[in-house]
């Protein structure tokens, strides 16, 4: 008996490792891995374009691979080759030495398929991400998610209390004390201190809005040290130490906490506004008090800004077909489709975040006053990305604050200032810059 | 086909098998022979997965991680390339300039006396107590012996929550008394580090409660009866009776609580992220940031410099606490 059951097992073991290297599926159908990073949006986006895929495509049957560790774990897959997906949508990573090393398809055929008649794919981006995923002479990456950041506020609490939405920042820090002195202990502000980079969509924001969107991109090609010497940063560094670095303006203990502790105490009304982006609705979704609302404001405007309608984007999701997928020319054919404009909005619709390609998805029924409210941020501002070229970005050798991280919770705690901050992190680099080139390949 | 016709040919098949495998290597076919063959291919079997498993995961791994410690990655080639004592250099350096680089290794060897001079000793009055019967020791047990059969995860958030700043109840009891700090328990400086001592104190106790329990309860019983009988206090049994007996685990686990000096990260991931401002990471914690930020080269360079440290010091510390005290048999 136990000969027999071994003998079974051996044949299932066989036939399973021989359907592992098959193209085609049983049924005779081509198919599609698809491996997700299965975050705040869940998988209810992709099931929707899987259907909207395979009835267009009848030979296809599409597999999907999702896990919120994904990000993580396709690493070890990409590089080894083995156990691989046809497409990977993973969240902001190092994909770029991925690519450096051969293991990722060129998408450049990718880029110029027709989305619509006569409108390619690399027409259809918005022109700032066109070369998001390029490294040296090909396109590897695309971006998935576009975003939207900023100041979420309790609208209702606005109302009830008559406050207004502020519209430079000099109007913001007049709201912090009226709200401490009409909001019955009511905080202005809350934050996850664990987390504290939360902080980078509002500070980039102005940052971006006093030097403009030229100067952001030169800043992160980081040619020199003297890229930070950028006066744009100091003046939003300022504006947060005048808000942040008031104890009473936070919670109490904010500090300490995580970004979910943060927005109960957003919902539930201890604080009036957080910083966050578009993905706050449905990450707290399950815990929404009956008849709260939020909504999106257009980052307040900083004096002496160039460009005073600013979306800090916060891109960085992006998605990849690996060199040794079974399936490439399929995959580049559903990453395309993807980018129909049928598709995009129903992605807008399932998911309530845009994808940086020209539409517009405040047309779409039914979203949220949330929703809306950040949709029409996006649609009305010069959204900042940050897309380095350089080595030393993507290589982690330098990054926005180099020396010591984000600086929120020090310039909270008052250990650090908006001006040591500053002067630190150019000191930093200036004395380390040979080492970093060198270290990054760039110099012998 | 029957069962015995089944059996009938897969015998024959066998046979044939063995046959043509006797012939092919001309091997002896005597009794003895085959049952010695037999023999050494059940040790091979036995063998064979757990040393494969030993080469791939830890052999290769290992040099795997000392090559890369001389490495660096060239983004333009895409190619490794050998630097040398580079990163080496790097570390060093970075040891010695950077304020944060120091508080992480001070953090982590912290971890010394915390869980060798504070939790241990509190794991072996608790285990004392459990096996006395002492009042009250049921509760003694959940309090302990909880936090080792819960997942680190929810026992993390369980613990973050009992100092909420705004909903916790310790917090609000600490408060009422004037205590509460600025930044909160786990965002200011003075007292973050010291909630993931006091939370690995809570935690760790259960895990060697259990192995010390387990280890009185295999003490001889008429020895203790023995003290018992010429009226040893409780104290006494404890210091002269029992911790001699259980010297050897204490030992392991004394050496258990040394490693943990380079090895304890998830606490921090999931109470602090690393903060405020970078002050609570440890060792291990810095090691697995850098590699998740996608570099691999500095931190095998960083581990290596720690192994060298962590192996003197471990098999100091064992050669140590067996000098203190005996090898018991009984």
């Amino acid at each position: 008996m136990k000969k027999v059951v071994l003998v079974l097992l051996s044949i299932t073991l066989t036939l399973s490792l021989a359907a592992c290297g098959k193209k085609k599926a049983d049924s005779g159908k081509e198919r599609l891995v698809i491996a997700f990073a299965e975050a705040g949006y869940g998988r209810g986006w992709l099931e929707n374009l899987e259907a909207a895929f395979e009835a267009e495509n009848e030979n296809v049957d599409i597999i999907l691979d999702g896990n919120p560790n994904m990000t993580a774990n396709a690493g070890p897959k990409i590089e080894s080759g083995r156990d691989l997906a046809d497409i990977y949508f993973l969240l902001e990573t190092n994909w770029q030495r991925w690519a450096t090393r051969g293991y990722l398809e060129p998408l450049d055929d990718l880029y110029e398929m027709e989305t619509e008649p006569g409108v390619t794919l690399e027409d259809k981006l918005i022109d700032e991400v066109v070369e998001f995923g390029r490294i040296g002479d090909n396109m590897y990456a695309l971006p998935w998610n576009d975003g939207v950041t900023g100041l979420v506020y309790n609208s209702k609490m606005f109302r009830d209390k008559g406050w207004e939405v502020p519209e430079t920042v000099n109007d913001l820090i007049d709201l912090t004390e009226q709200i401490k002195t009409e909001g019955a202990g009511v905080k202005p502000f809350t934050w996850p201190g664990q987390y504290s980079a939360y902080w980078n969509f509002v500070v980039y924001g102005w940052w971006a809005q006093y030097e403009g969107l030229e100067a952001m991109n030169e800043f992160y090609q980081f040619e020199s040290p003297e890229v930070f010497k950028q006066e744009g940063k100091l003046k939003a560094l300022e504006a947060y130490e005048t808000l942040i670095g008031d104890q009473s303006n936070s919670t109490a203990g904010v500090n300490g906490l995580i970004h979910t502790q943060a927005q109960m105490q957003f919902i539930n009304g201890f604080a009036a506004m957080i910083p966050n982006g578009l993905w706050i609705e449905s990450e707290m979704k399950a815990a929404l008090p009956a008849g709260f609302e939020m909504k999106m404001m257009p980052i307040p405007t900083i004096e002496g800004a160039k460009e005073p309608k600013i979306n800090n984007s916060m891109l960085g999701d992006f998605i990849v077909v690996p060199k040794q997928a079974r399936n490439k020319e399929l995959a580049k054919e559903f990453l395309r489709f993807m980018a129909e404009d049928k598709q995009l909005l129903q992605y807008t619709k399932d998911t309530g975040t845009p994808r940086p390609f020209e539409y517009d998805p405040t047309t779409i029924e039914g979203l949220s006053p949330f929703i809306l409210s950040a949709l029409e941020i996006w649609k009305n501002s010069k959204s900042f990305y940050i897309i380095s070229k350089s080595p030393l970005y993507y290589g982690v050798y330098v990054n926005t604050f180099p020396k010591s991280g984000a600086p929120y919770g020090d310039i909270y705690l008052g250990e650090e200032s908006a001006e040591s901050v500053w002067n630190g992190d150019y000191q930093y680099v200036f004395e380390r810059w040979d080492e970093f080139k060198r270290n990054a390949g760039m110099t012998d | 086909m029957t069962k015995n016709r089944i059996r009938q040919q897969l015998n024959r098949f066998k046979h044939f098998l063995v046959e043509t495998f006797e012939n092919v290597f001309r091997l002896d076919k005597s009794y003895k022979a085959k049952r010695r063959r037999q023999k050494r291919f059940f040790i091979f079997m036995m063998l064979f997965l757990p040393v494969t498993h030993f080469l791939v995961f830890f052999v290769y791994v290992n040099i795997d991680t000392i090559i890369l410690s001389f490495q660096r990655f060239d983004y333009y080639t895409g190619e490794y390339k050998f630097v040398w004592f580079e990163n080496y250099q790097q570390v060093i350096r970075d040891l010695r300039e950077l304020p944060q680089m120091k508080q992480t290794v001070i953090n982590s060897f912290m971890f010394l006396p915390i869980t060798n001079f504070i939790t241990l000793p509190l794991s072996i009055i608790s285990a004392y107590f459990i096996f006395r019967g002492v009042p009250g020791r049921g509760l003694f047990k959940v309090l302990f012996f909880l936090p080792s059969i819960i997942s680190i995860v929810v026992l993390t958030m369980a613990f973050q929550f009992m100092f909420d700043p705004l909903f916790g109840p310790i917090n609000q009891l600490l408060a009422e008394l004037g205590i509460q700090p600025v930044g909160g328990w786990f965002g200011t400086k003075g007292t973050a580090m010291n909630m993931i001592y006091l939370y690995c104190i809570w935690a760790g106790i259960g895990f060697n409660m259990v192995l010390i329990n387990g280890a009185i309860s295999r003490l001889p019983s008429e020895v203790i009866e023995s003290g018992r009988l010429d009226g040893v206090s409780m104290f006494t049994e404890l210091t002269k009776i029992i911790i001699p007996m259980i010297w050897p685990t204490i030992t392991t686990l004394f050496v258990i609580g040394t490693t943990a000096v380079f090895t304890i990260f998830l606490q921090i991931l999931l109470l602090t992220n690393g903060g405020p401002s970078g002050s609570t990471k440890t060792i291990a914690y810095l090691i697995v940031e850098m590699v998740q930020s996608g570099d691999y080269t500095t931190p095998a360079a960083f581990g290596m410099i720690f192994t060298l440290v962590a192996i003197p010091l471990i098999m100091f510390i064992k050669w140590g606490m067996e000098k203190i005290g005996e090898n018991v048999e009984y």
